[in-house]
């Protein structure tokens, strides 16, 4: 039952390992690069994408977690390619001299990797998706979502416009969802022909910021999604959306809704436990009170706090990717939050367990089971 | 013309941990140029899609500052040196 935790930090990747879940050996890699995502496939390789503000974005892969090795490839987009002038000017700070004046479609990080149905899939900033059949040697865009006939209404959230969530069906390999911010949640059933927004009961007056979205691909149409606006979910793959805040805090927008504000949403598959950091709204961000405080519910019904074992005077986010479950039985949860500590519970949520500080700030966790 | 090129600490992971690497060019963007073909995993990093080199990049071609913008025009002559390396910035 052991376990291996890539965690994705601004500077480099800490590699976490355990074998009961109670010691754990640390071990810091890829030093100097942002590590936004990781993922493995089905033959034990692990991907990481790494991005650094200079030299962009790349993916490197692992057969041990020690020794990494760059792609041949990597997604990119066309040149010529017309982009987004909004999401540039909050992405490209260091084009002192006007060069992406046209707005050029510049792949700038990839925020997810996912591997489903033999294919890695990687959802990149600025926002498009793509697909990799050879294992990274070489990348497809999905044109159908890149070139989606909405696109040049999608307007980027603070951290640009990016496709940071990607989901799939392990019945069904025509079936993906990809969650852009700020611009929706979209399901494909033709196997990424076309995309529908799915977001019907979800408010998005000013831009349909998805911040995150949870699934078990073997029972794949029920959704769990921490909108920038409330948490939600769809038991009919997102055609519908209710409101699931029963026990949950909620703060004040800057818009006036009263709602729960947060990042990451993770799900235990084999209890069907959902997992959700509540933060003070969108102008604090921050832990209530400063009590980092983990929500659990079984399926959406009444949430509960988690509190035992995490700190007071806390006053640290969790990004979207920096949130995840082992899938082990008891269940496992890990999360790293923006000053740089590593939680986790063996237990489901009910007692918590620092594991690291001191890192970088987290931008991404996953963990891997052996 | 041949110059060498010193290579930032972040790529060196990428060329064997080889601090100095000797390209051809008439100019800084053609040195860099040639310098991505013979190390293309270094490629990605140093241009983008559009062919640019990367506008945080800035040079120093025998210590005269050369940005990314300029590199194309900005001769150089056999046996000069090149140092590659990036826009100050805090974090």
């Amino acid at each position: 039952m052991s376990v291996a935790l890539v965690i994705g930090t601004k500077k480099g990747a800490a590699i976490l390992k355990s074998a009961d879940r109670k010691s754990w050996s640390e071990n810091f890699v890829l030093k100097g690069w942002a590590v936004t995502a990781s993922a493995k496939d089905d033959q034990g390789t692990v991907y990481a994408a790494v991005a650094h503000d200079v030299y962009g974005p790349s993916i490197v892969a692992s057969d041990d977690l020690e020794n990494w090795r760059q792609l041949e490839a990597a997604p990119r987009y066309k040149p010529g390619e017309k982009g987004n002038a909004e999401h540039i000017r909050i992405m490209a700070s260091g084009d002192f001299m006007g060069r992406y004046k046209d707005a050029p479609r510049l792949v700038d990080q990839i925020w997810t990797l996912h591997f489903a149905h033999g294919t890695l899939y990687a959802g990149v900033s600025e926002a498009g998706l793509f697909a990799s059949r050879d294992r990274g040697k070489s990348w497809e865009p999905v044109d159908g979502f890149n070139n989606h006939p909405t696109r040049d209404s999608w307007i980027p959230g603070f951290g640009g416009l990016g496709a940071h969530t990607i989901l799939s069906d392990a019945g069904n390999p025509e079936r993906m969802w990809v969650g852009v911010s700020s611009s929706g949640f979209f399901r494909t059933d033709d196997g990424g022909k076309t995309w529908t927004q799915k977001s019907a009961g979800v408010p998005g007056e000013n831009g349909q910021c998805v911040h995150c979205v949870a699934n078990d691909a073997s029972d794949a149409g029920i959704l769990y999604r921490q909108e920038h606006r409330g948490v939600y979910m769809s038991e009919d793959g997102g055609d519908s959306w209710q409101k699931i805040e029963d026990g949950l805090p909620v703060s004040e927008l800057s818009e006036g809704l009263q709602c729960s504000f947060g990042f990451p949403i993770v799900m235990d598959r084999r209890t069907g436990h959902v997992f959700v950091v509540p933060l003070e709204g969108d102008n604090f961000r921050i832990p209530r009170d400063g009590k980092l405080t983990v929500y659990r519910s079984q399926k959406g019904a009444q949430w509960e706090p988690l509190r035992r074992g995490l700190p007071e005077n806390s006053f640290e986010g969790v990004l979207r990717g920096a949130m995840t479950a082992d899938q082990l039985d008891p269940g496992g949860v890990y999360f790293g939050t923006t000053s740089g500590a590593i939680y986790g519970t063996r237990d489901v949520g009910e007692s918590w367990f620092e594991i690291a500080r001191g890192l970088p700030r987290i931008l991404s966790v996953e963990a891997f089971a052996r | 013309m041949s110059v060498r090129v010193h290579m930032p600490p972040l790529l060196r992971t990428l060329t064997g941990g080889v601090r100095q690497m000797t390209a051809e060019g008439r100019s800084v963007a053609e040195v860099m140029s040639d310098l991505s073909k013979q190390h293309p995993s270094i490629a990605r990093h140093v241009f983008d899609e559009e062919g640019h080199i990367r506008c945080s990049i800035v040079f120093l071609h025998d210590g005269v500052l050369v940005r990314a913008g300029e590199a194309a025009d900005h001769s150089v002559h056999d046996g000069d040196e090149i140092v590659m390396t990036n826009a100050l910035s805090g974090g």
